[in-house]
């Protein structure tokens, strides 16, 4: 492998590696109720505290814990 | 992974609920079990509330403000007369407030960051977070 290859590899080996951090974004609108830009695993139970009652969050929280036990 | 996700907010959180009312200008509040509420002529009404705000705190005319909890969420309990006083947006401000107080509670228990508040021109409050 040349040295430029080499290079490329360990950058691309490197960015695989990294963790990136998580962003979210919360709009709480003026009556109250929350827009969430990205519904992922780690917001859910948050989502749910919000309303417990929404089946939707429900619904994707079985989903995403299934298996886990 | 779904995009824009709406949630309508409902009250469970004593405390989130404590932080809004203390923004609206309420920092006094009682908690309790079947707490009586009062009419403006210190009357006793039939209803009884988990958390109140006394009369005295909102006007010389009001009724006690109450929440009541029903099942996991509380329900407020507001005369027609306090809506007028207090205006019609005086709920969904509470609502706001208490779901952004929900949010940073929540959220700061789950090790997020707040990294950006911004209070947009139509009244939202747009909240980034990091992990």
């Amino acid at each position: 492998m040349s040295k430029k290859g080499f290079i490329e590899h360990k950058m691309t080996q490197e960015t695989k590696n990294k963790v990136f951090p998580t962003r979210v974004t919360f709009f709480v609108e003026p009556d109250g109720n929350v827009t969430i830009d990205k519904l992922f695993s780690e917001v859910l139970p948050l989502a749910l505290s919000l309303n417990p009652d929404d089946k939707r969050i429900e619904k994707f929280l079985s989903y995403h814990n299934r298996g886990k036990h | 992974m779904s995009h824009f996700t709406t949630i309508k907010t409902k009250i469970t959180d004593s405390n989130a609920l404590r932080k809004a009312l203390k923004d609206l200008g309420y920092p006094i509040i009682e908690e309790g079990h079947n707490l009586p509420l009062y009419g403006y002529q210190g009357d006793k009404r039939p209803q009884t509330a988990n958390i109140v705000v006394r009369r005295k705190y909102i006007s010389a005319a009001s009724n006690d403000l109450g929440f009541i909890k029903v099942g996991i969420a509380y329900e407020m309990i507001i005369s027609e007369y306090d809506v007028d006083l207090l205006g019609s947006d005086f709920v969904n401000n509470l609502m706001q407030r208490y779901a952004y107080h929900k949010v940073l509670s929540e959220t700061k228990s789950q090790k997020w960051t707040k990294v950006k508040e911004e209070n947009m021109q139509d009244g939202t409050i747009k909240l980034v977070l990091t992990k």
